[in-house]
């Protein structure tokens, strides 16, 4: 494709991203409608209800205004990343989750590390070895983890390394990036293994379907090294549909969080997500919801872009010339 | 030299199944000598593909090979995997029969031919790339293809002839001395078919490699090979030189597979089938294969199968038969004479067709327009197109694809709307079937019906042979009674027994459930059936049952038909009025024994001209035109 | 019934049919291994029918006195923090652990195949609607939606269950979707349209039947999904009412006191893993019986 067909690709999908994302603050907006009871109330929280906390609320909230009005404040706010003070700890939004997302951001990245590392790796190599030992006990034990919610694996997890066999370290963050390191070891394996699992099986699917395929008996029948067919025409062919989950891996990665945070105490976004939920906290809940949002939609953006340089089919469009 | 290049001996080839082991091919044994070319005929199930992919190696997991072949001093089945990979592509090449999957579809052309080159030039340096790119360039000039851009291309932006030329210089790049060649044509155009033959034979003698031939169509082994080797029910039946089997077969299968590919120069009286569809080897291994369909067997050849024997070296040599003639048949000498004279008859002239169309047409079609739109683009798929079909007439309708002959068989099934233009069915106006009363619907769906290509898709895998055959009686007749054996009185109409209906369409073959789709077409009793290419997805010797099924039912019923087909010799045999179209237009049309016999427009000319004949000549008149071809 | 026929490549076809392999329909018993899942889910089911009948104890006593013992004597597992029996609450969890479960892959598969066959057979701008809608559900990570929404609204068992259907629905659709538009051009169908087959009797009667394979497995998919959803949310706080005997809330219960009575949080565990990979591979074993059924190539 040329550099103006990309710009013009890349153009539309922000334009989609920007559309988007404006519906979904709209939506997370008026979650404070939603929830029942008065709004004043909500915004209370546990403060006593005193006229000058009504009166300085109503100031503060803008409720007066009309909801549009109240929209549009919100809104230009936000776009500069400020969601107001968190009703609970009455600190900046902001604040609370700059200092809360670098550990998320570890944990993520490591965990999507394992679950694309071993989820491609154990689905090649099951695939490889097909009808085989190994593959029945690969296809066999994550069958058995993709039905293991995350949070189920975590605490099998601090049992049996906390408890049984004192390998890593079962709570709280740790400090530097070894110590980070070790103190999420394990919460990172509880995540992936869901995420891995799902991607075991399909990458598994994929390689079968293209070892089957004609051009690769042509590419033997040429001679070729089995390095090469195994790489050039095997994986490369059998990542195309697996780059299109990549996004989908994505979500379980983010999902997964929330529940292992809370498992392993973390103090990370997605504990911060539940609990501003469940504490009814909207300032902080619209200020993660929006973080989360964009990131998830960047990444499907990502995953689209890595989608069209792998298959030339979709970059040229279908047809002979 | 006469020492033979490949020299396969007793080959067998067999699956490990829950049942202890399925025979795919049983015995083989052939020799191919430098410059030489044989063929390997057989229909589908006869092993011919396993036999290749024995021969090379490349045997799917769970299939193992026995016996003997000799290459280079070496029995290659005894080699490892790791000894393979010298004698693949360097010595031995293999090009696969389907040129849109056999590409990997993410590498450029260049890169798939410079890829399979033995290591020119220094990688990785910018020289070295160079290097590699004009050799590939080269190379595809070999091939006929002219334009070095091609090698910047994906396959997909490729034509199936294309790719097919790619896909040889691909397999030629180490320069081997035997290239085998598994059904290399199969999955083109009748044009592109003769043209790709043609290079295949070209570079064969160029370079002087042996060539070993596999395909299912007896008339391509003729024009292409020195010796044919019939195959069936992975048995050998026949060995002979090519000329000599063509002028006489010696196997009752092969003689019924050559009367089973009706002849393309005039219109015979009987088309020949052999009944019953070709079985499982296993299923047939205590006697000969052939057994259970030939008409001459005898009691003699179920017990045990008859072995391979050189006539001429027999204890009691059949007269008249240079050596080198191999046939696995019992009863040769009695029913020799037989087979001619049935031969004989069944090339006999039909009677000639009335001329003249009938005066009132059923289908009446004017100046069709259908465009397609894709996105941004546009596809004309008809391009004012005129046709006529008169009530209990045959038509054909020849094309290849893309030439619109299956977009005019959905518009007149009402499976699409014209853009414009006139249709008219039986008075009614139908060119676009939505804006009709229900009650003209239902009467057109009452006049004409379709029969479509593939009949392992036309019906519904999930239910019962009678249950879609009662679905159709009762849109007919939404009272009717008796519906069982209105089922079987279908069934038997097409040849099929009535205790089909509670089998479902999986255990039927090919052949039998396209009976069965054409008795669903039949049971709303039209007037009119649209066979579109109905008998192309089948085996040969099945071919001919179609259609004579399909004579029988129009002189019983005089129904008419509009025939669409690709294939000449097929549409000689089964039609009265023919029109030729391409790329969206009718270019001919007329009487089909003249059409065929004087052709007018340089298309039909080509077209005819590709039908495959025994002779070199067929070869040889593509060559010159195949390099000006090559570009498109 | 063997096939003996194999059809033969059709010539001048741009891309040639297939080939068919040979047919043999020979009915396999199960292994063993789909064997015991079909017998944990009926242990399962005989928990949340028969609950509050064969639980030895009252799952709700509690009894501080006697809080987080070791497994043995009355207590079969122990008890867990409130002294209450660790085994009978299991048995009565069963119940949240199932029903919602059952109804969220009930309705979305109803509804989800009846929008796919839609979307699927008849196309045009009715698919297109439903294809932005089923694409923006995918990208969206639905337990997020829940906790979020189900936080806002105060959260509860039903309204997560109410939720989960609509987040389930997008995901048959589109699994049925891809399947009826691989089979909506097939000759078969195309032979019914001519026929004059009304279409509503081609999407139920000649499309579904061929879908259904991948229909059912995912609906047997989504059960184990929402199970470990709901499981999830309550383990969160925001599924089921405190004090509600659930295996997700019993693992948030006993997470705390993990090291004194590991077997009040393993047991939970272990059954949410079981019986949700048990649905998993009965739901895959179904997928090849049935398809197998049509034993297409």
């Amino acid at each position: 494709m040329t550099g103006r067909g990309w710009a013009w690709f890349i153009g539309r999908r922000l334009l989609a991203l920007v559309v988007l994302l404006v519906v979904i603050s709209f939506v997370v907006f008026s979650l404070q409608y939603l929830a029942p009871g008065s709004v004043i109330d909500t915004l209370l929280g546990t403060n006593p209800r005193t006229p000058q906390e009504v009166q300085y609320l109503t100031n503060e909230y803008h409720l007066n205004d009309s909801f549009w009005e109240q929209y549009w404040i919100w809104a230009t706010q936000a776009v500069r990343f400020n969601f107001g003070n968190s009703i609970q700890t009455s600190l900046p939004v902001t604040t609370e989750i700059s200092e809360r997302l670098p550990t998320s951001l570890f944990l993520g990245v490591y965990a999507y590390i394992l679950t694309m590392v071993l989820g491609v790796g154990g689905g090649l190599i099951a695939a490889l070895r097909r009808q085989r030992l190994l593959d029945r006990g690969i296809v066999a034990a994550s069958m058995v983890a993709l039905s293991t919610p995350a949070f189920v694996s975590g605490v099998f997890l601090i049992w049996l390394f906390g408890i049984e066999v004192h390998l890593f370290p079962v709570s709280g963050p740790g400090s530097g990036f070894f110590g980070d390191l070790a103190h999420l070891t394990l919460p990172a394996v509880a995540l992936a293994l869901t995420g891995m699992s799902f991607l075991v099986k399909h990458t598994r699917a994929a390689v079968i379907g293209v070892l089957d395929q004609d051009y690769l008996t042509f590419a033997r029948a040429r001679g070729l090294s089995p390095a090469r067919v195994l790489l050039v025409y095997a994986l490369r062919n059998a990542l195309i549909p697996i780059v299109t989950m990549s996004g989908l891996i994505l979500s379980y990665v983010i999902v997964g969080a929330v529940l292992v945070e809370d498992t392993f105490s973390l103090p990370g976004i997605g504990q911060l997500l539940v609990q501003s939920a469940t504490a009814k906290d909207l300032p902080m809940l619209q200020g993660v919801a929006m973080l989360v949002a964009t990131i998830i939609i960047v990444a499907n953006l990502l995953a689209d872009i890595a989608y069209m340089i792998a298959d030339p089919r979709i970059r040229l469009g279908q047809g002979a010339s | 030299m006469n020492d033979p290049l490949l020299d396969v001996r007793d080959l067998r080839v067999s699956r490990r199944s829950p049942s202890g082991a399925d025979t795919l091919v049983s015995s083989v044994s052939l020799t191919l000598r430098a410059g030489e070319t044989i063929g390997i005929v057989g229909e589908s199930g006869s092993g011919k593909s396993m036999t290749a992919k024995a021969i090379t190696g490349l045997l799917p997991p769970g299939i193992t090979a026995s016996g003997e072949v000799r290459y280079g001093g070496r029995n290659l089945l005894t080699l490892r995997e790791r000894e393979w990979r010298g004698i693949r592509g360097r010595e031995i090449g293999l090009i696969l029969q389907d040129p849109f999957t056999m590409l990997n579809p993410v590498l450029r052309c260049g890169t798939i031919i410079s890829e399979s080159l033995p290591r020119a030039g220094a990688p990785g340096t910018a020289a070295g790339r160079a290097q590699r790119r004009a050799e590939a360039v080269r190379r595809l000039a070999e091939v006929g293809i002219a334009d070095p851009a091609v090698a910047d291309r994906y396959p997909f932006q490729l034509s199936g002839g294309m790719r097919q030329r790619v896909a040889i210089a691909a397999a030629l790049a180490r320069d081997p001395r035997v290239l085998i060649a598994d059904e290399p044509s199969t999955a083109l155009d009748a044009s592109t078919q003769q043209d790709i033959l043609a290079l295949i034979k070209r570079v064969q003698q160029a370079r002087g490699m042996g060539l070993v031939l596999i395909t299912h169509d007896l008339r391509v082994a003729f024009a292409m090979c020195d010796r044919i080797y019939v195959l069936y029910a992975g048995s050998l039946l026949e060995t002979a030189p090519a000329g000599e089997l063509e002028a006489e077969p010696l196997h009752p299968y092969s003689h019924g597979l050559l009367l089973s590919e009706p002849p393309a120069d005039h219109r015979v009286r009987d088309l020949v089938s052999i009944p019953g569809s070709v079985p499982a080897p296993d299923l047939v291994a205590g006697s000969c294969p052939f057994a259970p369909r030939c008409r001459w067997a005898a009691a003699a050849c179920e017990q045990g199968a008859p072995p391979l024997i050189d006539l001429a070296l027999a204890e009691v040599p059949l007269p008249g038969v240079a050596p080198g003639r191999l046939s696995a048949c019992l009863r040769l000498p009695d029913i020799r004479d037989d087979m001619v004279a049935l031969r004989e008859q069944a090339g006999q002239d039909a009677v000639a067709a009335p001329p003249g169309r009938s005066a009132a047409p059923l289908i009446q079609v004017s100046d069709l327009r259908k465009v397609f739109r894709q996105g941004s683009r546009t596809v004309t798929a008809l391009d004012g197109v005129s046709v006529e079909v008169g009530e209990g007439e045959s038509v054909g309708l020849v094309g290849e694809s893309g030439s619109g002959k299956t977009t005019l068989a959905r518009v007149l099934a009402g499976l699409e709307s014209a853009s414009s233009g006139q249709v008219t069915i039986d008075g009614v106006p139908a060119a676009d079937w939505g804006k009709l009363a229900g009650k003209d619907r239902r009467r057109l769906r009452g006049t004409i019906q379709i029969v479509f290509q593939d009949p392992y898709s036309s019906l519904n895998p999930m239910h019962t042979i009678g249950a879609a055959l009662g679905e159709a009686i009762a849109i007919r007749d939404p009272a009717a009674k008796n519906v069982s054996g209105q089922v079987a009185e279908l069934l038997q109409s097409v040849g099929l027994p009535a205790g089909y209906a509670r089998r479902r369409p999986a255990t039927l073959s090919g052949g039998e459930r396209q009976r069965v789709a054409i008795a669903r077409a039949l049971a709303v009793r039209p007037r009119v059936l649209i066979c579109d290419e109905p008998v192309s997805a089948l085996d040969v010797s099945v071919q001919a049952q179609i259609l004579n099924l399909l004579a029988a039912i129009r002189a019983d019923r005089g129904i008419g038909y509009l025939f669409i087909t690709h294939d000449l010799s097929i549409v000689r045999q089964i039609s009265d009025y023919l029109y030729v179209m391409h790329h969206g237009r009718v270019v001919e049309s007329g009487p089909t024994d003249r059409v065929l016999a004087s052709p007018a427009d340089p298309y039909t000319i080509k077209l005819l001209d590709s039908v495959p004949r025994p002779e070199a000549d067929w070869l040889a008149g593509s060559e010159a035109l195949s390099q000006g071809r090559a570009a498109s | 019934m063997t096939d003996t026929v194999v059809a033969a490549p059709p010539p001048a076809a741009p891309s040639p049919a297939a080939r068919a392999r040979p047919v043999t329909a020979r009915r396999r018993r199960p292994s063993w291994v789909i064997v015991v899942c079909f017998v944990i889910v009926a242990v399962v089911v005989v928990m949340v029918v028969f609950g509050s009948v064969i639980a030895p104890q009252n799952p709700n006593a509690q009894n501080p006195l006697n809080a987080l013992a070791k497994p043995g004597g009355a207590h079969w597992l122990g008890t867990d923090s409130l002294g209450r029996d660790v085994f009978s609450r299991l048995i009565a969890g069963a119940r949240t652990a199932f029903i919602g479960p059952l109804v969220i892959a009930g309705a979305s598969m109803l509804v989800g195949n009846l929008l796919g066959l839609w979307a699927g057979y008849r196309g045009g701008r009715v698919d297109t609607v439903i294809m932005r809608w089923v694409d923006l559900m995918w990208s969206v990570p639905g337990l997020l939606v829940i906790i979020v929404v189900s936080g806002t609204l105060g959260g509860g068992y039903w309204l997560a269950v109410g939720l989960l259907v609509i987040l389930t629905i997008p995901f048959d659709t589109r699994v049925v979707r891809a399947a009826a538009l691989e089979q909506a051009p097939r000759p078969y169908v195309e032979a019914a349209r001519t026929l004059g087959v009304p279409g509503w009797r081609i999407m139920v009667w000649h499309i579904w039947p061929n879908v259904s394979p991948v229909a059912v497995a995912n609906a047997f998919l989504n059960f184990a999904g929402s199970l470990t959803a709901l499981a999830g949310l309550s383990f969160l706080g925001l599924g089921v009412a405190p004090g509600t005997p659930d295996w997700g809330l019993m693992l948030s219960e006993g997470l705390q006191d993990l090291f004194v009575n590991p077997v009040a949080v393993l047991a939970p565990g272990a059954l949410i893993v079981l019986t949700a990979t048990s649905m998993n591979l009965i739901g895959d074993w179904l997928q090849e019986r049935l398809s197998s059924r049509g034993a297409t190539r």
